[in-house]
């Protein structure tokens, strides 16, 4: 019950940033501070949630850690070269299961 | 007097234009919606409730924030402030909207921003012309939205449903942390972004031990934190 309150009240909040500026308040102009910071959520959030999901799998059984350290590098590394989303998955994927194959 | 765009693409057609339009970006996001109904799956979470994260938060990141952070157990307030930091830029998507919502029926203003997401605001932003009529862009901005709405709730769904038959020792959940850094690492163009990035994923990995979700939390405060302070009143 909690979560789907939780789920509930986030979507909520989540429609209401969606609006606020096309329905119910004209844009303000933002403090460029305010405005820089914002920008900086997304790299923030996305290596948080890496990070977690490294750190804590959904599932057990699988790969260890350093494993998945080294495919993630991998990737990061990939796409840092090609700037091509499908190629740096699939480098990593390859490293972690080169990686799992090579240390049995 | 109409405009080049108005008389030389019907309504008819602007829907078809802005589902090309979203078409290759689908494709390119396709692969996370799958992860995540790969992770609903695997996740304590509710299955129904985990793939409603589709529908409700409409959000890669924020779906992924809200499954993590509720299957840890965390209190309610801990999502909402998660999910609400995730999804702060979609305010500023909003506001720079304005060109596609001017003149347009307030029926549209309140249905169009739920479909307020990245690459909505990429095709929409890109696609629109400015001086083209309210019914075009309406048409334009619909047809790319249920585009993107559709594939991405098969997406999650067949994630989801191939999840489970998928042997969890071929470690398909490193996709996740692997999307994450496919589409991060591009971004690291200035230096409060790498200190965003630098600080946020090391203080969540600390961090990650904390219940509730609150390791993931503090990560995220500490890369918006560490972002401003090497600011200094401007990006370099």
């Amino acid at each position: 019950m909690k979560a789907a309150i939780a789920i509930g009240c986030a979507a909520a909040g989540t429609y209401g940033l969606r609006a606020l500026f096309v329905t119910l308040v004209r844009p303000p102009s933002l403090p460029s501070a305010l405005e820089r910071a914002l920008a900086s959520a997304g790299p923030a959030v996305m290596a948080a949630l890496a990070a977690t999901h490294l750190a804590h799998p959904p599932a057990t059984g699988g790969p260890g850690l350093t494993s998945r350290l080294l495919a993630v590098a991998a990737g990061a590394l990939v796409a840092h070269r090609t700037r091509h989303l499908w190629v740096a998955m699939a480098a990593g994927m390859a490293v972690l299961w080169g990686l799992e194959v090579a240390l049995g | 007097m109409a405009t080049a765009t108005e008389t030389r693409a019907p309504t008819s057609s602007a829907a078809r234009q802005g589902a090309l339009a979203m078409a290759p970006l689908l494709a390119a996001v396709a692969p996370f919606g799958l992860v995540i109904g790969a992770t609903v799956a695997r996740s304590p979470i509710d299955a129904g409730l985990g793939l409603s994260t589709a529908t409700l938060l409409y959000g890669g990141s924020a779906q992924l924030a809200a499954i993590a952070l509720v299957s840890s157990g965390a209190g309610v307030a801990a999502v909402v402030v998660t999910v609400m930091t995730v999804n702060a830029r979609l305010a500023l998507y909003g506001a720079a909207m304005g060109p596609v919502m001017e003149g347009q029926p307030r029926w549209f203003r309140w249905v169009g921003a739920y479909f307020i997401v990245d690459p909505q605001y990429v095709v929409v932003s890109t696609g629109v012309e400015p001086g083209a009529a309210a019914a075009w862009r309406r048409h334009y901005y619909l047809g790319a939205a249920a585009t993107l709405w559709i594939g991405w709730h098969l997406a999650t769904v067949a994630g989801y449903l191939a999840g489970p038959v998928v042997p969890s020792s071929l470690g398909l959940d490193v996709a996740v942390p692997l999307y994450l850094a496919g589409i991060l690492v591009p971004r690291l163009a200035d230096r409060p972004s790498l200190a965003a990035a630098a600080t946020g994923g090391l203080v969540a990995a600390a961090a990650s031990g904390l219940p509730a979700g609150t390791g993931l939390l503090l990560g995220i405060a500490a890369g918006i934190a560490a972002a401003a302070a090497s600011d200094g009143g401007g990006r370099s």
